[in-house]
């Protein structure tokens, strides 16, 4: 028996290696890097980590001194600031394909400073906002967003631990916590280990580490509604919307819209005849198309609004 | 549970461990630990049907128990009559209440009657062909005095459910099966090396030629109507690669795990794509199935004896029963008629017989004769199984009618059809090895010993690789056919 198991362990070993030879050399998982959590809370990458999205990525992405992937110019007076999750880490992406790459074409005389990270609410991207403004002190900030971004701000709509959330009960942003650091460390770095994880099949896959709150799972549209209206009215008290422009995806449901508007909060609403030529074919986030035409809009609001 | 599913690859290393670690010292420990195992596999897919199960096992101990001591042969006979009412009662239920109630609907409203009824949204329980036959055979070898009946209730409850061919066979007889759970298993190096062997040959008959070949027979039968004659003649060869891929996998990797617990089941396949006559191809193919019919429904009709006329009407009730087992659905029956017409002329002609050994034994290759019979009978094979996949009748017969068509003289074309290339690449090298260890139980059993130890677990290595990259690559672990049945 124990000759068998001893057989079976080797034997299992050996594959392993095998198959983390063959997962490396034909990167079949993307690379992702290490988060780290800076003293004011804001969830950001480790610096200097380097590595491909996936098999078919041509250029590395990089994670640069500020913690971000992505563009970060900081050499004329004015700045801009683009923030979001990640269609703006875009790691999918070369750097040429960046919204900042593009706006920095259009827009030469401006610097573009990139801050987007996988999974971040939109309450976490005004936060981001502040530590930007004590960082580098961009002149405006643009939070690209999604429906997604809005819900997942509110706690009592569904609790998100990883990412920082405002709670209606108690008024105040709950932050992210990183989610299980050295478990995830080790799936990342054991190739294997996260192309089984990844590929697990699709209809025995373990839900995402998320729970509904029980006592609210079963909102009812004007319950929603209520949570959003008192999450609007803290943002609008506790940032600065002067210089925040919200730039709202396309296909992004209405009733966020109307609530920005509402708020007077500045938007832009990017339109896409045909928003499957942004998407890849099995991946919703933007492709270089997506990307130039995101920013061509951007550039027509900055001209239109004459920023200076 | 499926075999094919990460749930089976954490479940088996489990149950494995306790078996030799915990339960090895006790008979009765073991039974109950392959009782336990074997519910928590079947209720894995639906706890409920669990109930099922357990009462078809009641019945059948306890009728076992009155044969036993019952001498009256007119109250045998009740008895076994009990055992296969309840067995083939609930059978009938699932499997062909529906089935015959909208026939009957049809038949009446032919006559101009129409009748309104209503059809019940059954659940098909897995499973209930293969453990009904297993059950069944236990009663009636007890009524027949072939095998005494059981008084340890665990060990037949655990002939009953044993996990690894529960849902889709080999269909076990008791007098195999059931003795093997009356003395204690220890553990054998060779047999569970052996063992593991055939699980590896099975997956990779499952998860790469069977699910590979599944998607272009599926594409191509889905989309028949809008594909020329070579295409529809391809889909039928790929569906007829799927089905043994994915049946003779399923029996492999059962019958490679029973091994792994010390038990010895019947092959159920043997090479039989490669058989020279039909005949032998139902010596070859789904072996347990074909024998419970032989001993059990074909020899009390009185098999070959006697005239002709009985022969005719004894191979056309093996087929068709047979081809009914499979499934509440015309096509199931016209597959079973077409292989009772192929076999018939063997059979008046007393040739049914001619081919018994293995094709080109001792021999590299076979010779001319022997090719073309084989090859003949793969297309026979091939066009039987057009019914056996088919929708519905209609759509059986307008498959057919595209593959006889003039197009049959294109060039197949369908989409996805460049992916078939690698896959064509997997299926010469299957069938390669097929052919080298067809004197085998299983294609791999022999053959990779005559190679460089380093070599072979080279080759192993390469087959885990490609069961692990299509697996994962499906996204989902795809069932086994026969699990409908």
């Amino acid at each position: 028996m124990i000759k068998f198991l001893k057989k079976i362990v080797f034997y299992l070993v050996l594959l392993i290696f095998i198959l983390e030879l063959i997962i490396r050399a034909f990167r079949l998982t993307p690379n992702i890097p290490q988060r780290t959590i800076s003293s004011n809370g804001i969830q950001k990458y480790k610096t200097n980590q380097t590595g491909y999205f996936n098999s078919k990525s041509k250029e590395k992405w990089l994670i640069n001194e500020f913690g971000w992937a992505g563009v970060a110019q900081t050499q004329t007076d004015t700045i801009f600031s683009i923030i979001g999750d990640s269609f703006i880490e875009n790691f999918h992406n070369p750097l040429s394909c960046h919204q900042g790459s593009y706006l920095k074409a259009l827009l030469p005389q401006y610097s573009f400073f990139e801050a987007g990270r996988s999974g971040i609410s939109f309450i976490e991207n005004l936060e981001v906002t502040n530590h930007l403004d004590s960082l580098i002190a961009p002149k405006k900030h643009f939070i690209y967003l999604n429906s997604d971004d809005f819900s997942e701000s509110i706690l009592e709509i569904k609790v998100h631990t990883d990412r920082a959330q405002f709670s209606v009960k108690s008024n105040k942003i709950i932050k992210g916590k990183l989610k299980a650091p050295g478990l995830k460390k080790i799936l990342y770095n054991i190739k294997v280990f996260h192309y089984l994880y990844l590929n697990y099949p699709q209809d025995v896959q373990p839900s995402e580490d998320t729970k509904v709150n029980d006592g609210l799972s079963n909102l009812e549209e004007t319950s929603n509604e209520l949570y959003l209206n008192k999450f609007f009215d803290f943002c609008v008290n506790n940032y600065e919307f002067d210089k925040i422009i919200l730039v709202i995806h396309p296909e992004t449901d209405k009733l966020f819209i109307e609530l920005c508007k509402k708020y007077n909060f500045k938007i832009i609403e990017l339109n896409s005849l045909d928003y499957q030529s942004w998407q890849f074919d099995n991946d919703s986030h933007w492709n270089c198309i997506g990307h130039k035409s995101a920013s061509t809009q951007v550039y027509n609001w900055i001209k239109s609004y004459s920023i200076n | 549970m499926l075999f094919n599913s990460l749930d089976f690859a954490i479940f088996l290393p489990i149950v494995f461990l306790l078996y030799w670690f915990v339960a090895q010292k006790n008979l009765k420990l073991q039974n109950a630990l392959i009782v336990v195992a074997s519910y928590v596999f079947y209720g894995w897919w639906d706890w409920r049907f669990l109930s099922l199960i357990i009462f078809s096992t009641v019945v059948d101990y306890l009728i076992g128990q009155k044969l036993r001591t019952e001498s009256q042969q007119s109250k045998r006979k009740v008895l076994l009559w009990t055992s296969i009412i309840v067995n083939l009662g609930f059978l009938g239920f699932f499997k062909y209440y529906n089935f015959f109630l909208e026939n009957f609907v049809d038949a009446f409203s032919l006559f101009g009657m129409q009748i309104n009824t209503n059809s019940l949204n059954i659940i098909l329980p897995v499973g209930i062909s293969f453990y009904t036959f297993q059950t069944l055979s236990y009663t009636i070898d007890v009524y027949r005095k072939k095998l005494e009946p059981t008084k340890d209730f665990m060990a037949f409850s655990a002939f009953v459910c044993f996990f690894p061919q529960l849902v889709a066979g080999p269909i076990e007889r008791a007098t195999n099966l059931l003795p093997q759970f009356y003395k204690k298993r220890t553990f054998e190096y060779d047999k569970a090396v052996d063992g593991m062997r055939q699980i590896l040959w099975g997956l990779f008959k499952k998860v790469v030629i069977a699910d590979n070949c599944a998607e272009f027979a599926n594409h191509i039968f889905n989309n028949s109507a809008d594909m020329n004659g070579s295409t529809l003649v391809l889909g039928a060869i790929f569906f007829t690669l799927q089905i043994y891929g994915d049946f003779s996998g399923y029996s492999d990797i059962a019958i490679g795990t029973s091994r792994l617990f010390g038990f010895d089941l019947k092959q159920n396949f043997a090479t039989p794509y490669f058989s020279r006559d039909i005949a032998e191809f139902w010596r070859r193919w789904h072996i347990s199935l074909s024998t419970w019919f032989r001993d059990y429904l074909y020899i009390p009709l009185g098999g070959s004896r006697g005239g002709t006329w009985m022969k005719v009407r004894n191979t056309f009730a093996i087929f068709l029963v047979s081809g009914f087992w499979h499934g509440a659905n015309w096509t199931f029956i016209i597959w079973g008629a077409l292989n009772a017409i192929y076999f018939l002329p063997l059979l008046l002609t007393n040739n049914n017989r001619n081919n018994l050994g293995i094709v080109a034994e001792g021999k590299l290759l076979p010779s001319f004769r022997e090719l073309i019979a084989m090859l003949t009978t793969f297309m026979l094979t091939i066009f039987a199984w057009i019914f056996f996949r088919a929708e519905n009748i209609s759509h059986a017969f307008n498959y057919v009618g595209g593959i006889f068509s003039e197009s049959i003289f294109e060039t197949p074309k369908f989409s996805g059809m460049s992916d078939s290339v690698i896959i064509f690449f997997f299926l010469v090298f299957f069938i390669l090895l097929e052919w080298l260890g067809r004197t085998d139980k299983f294609a791999i059993e022999k053959i990779f010993d005559r190679l460089n130890k380093n070599f072979r677990i080279i080759l192993y290595l390469v087959l885990t690789i490609l069961i692990i990259k299509y697996f994962f690559e499906n996204g989902k672990a795809s069932e086994f056919i026969y699990f409908q049945f």
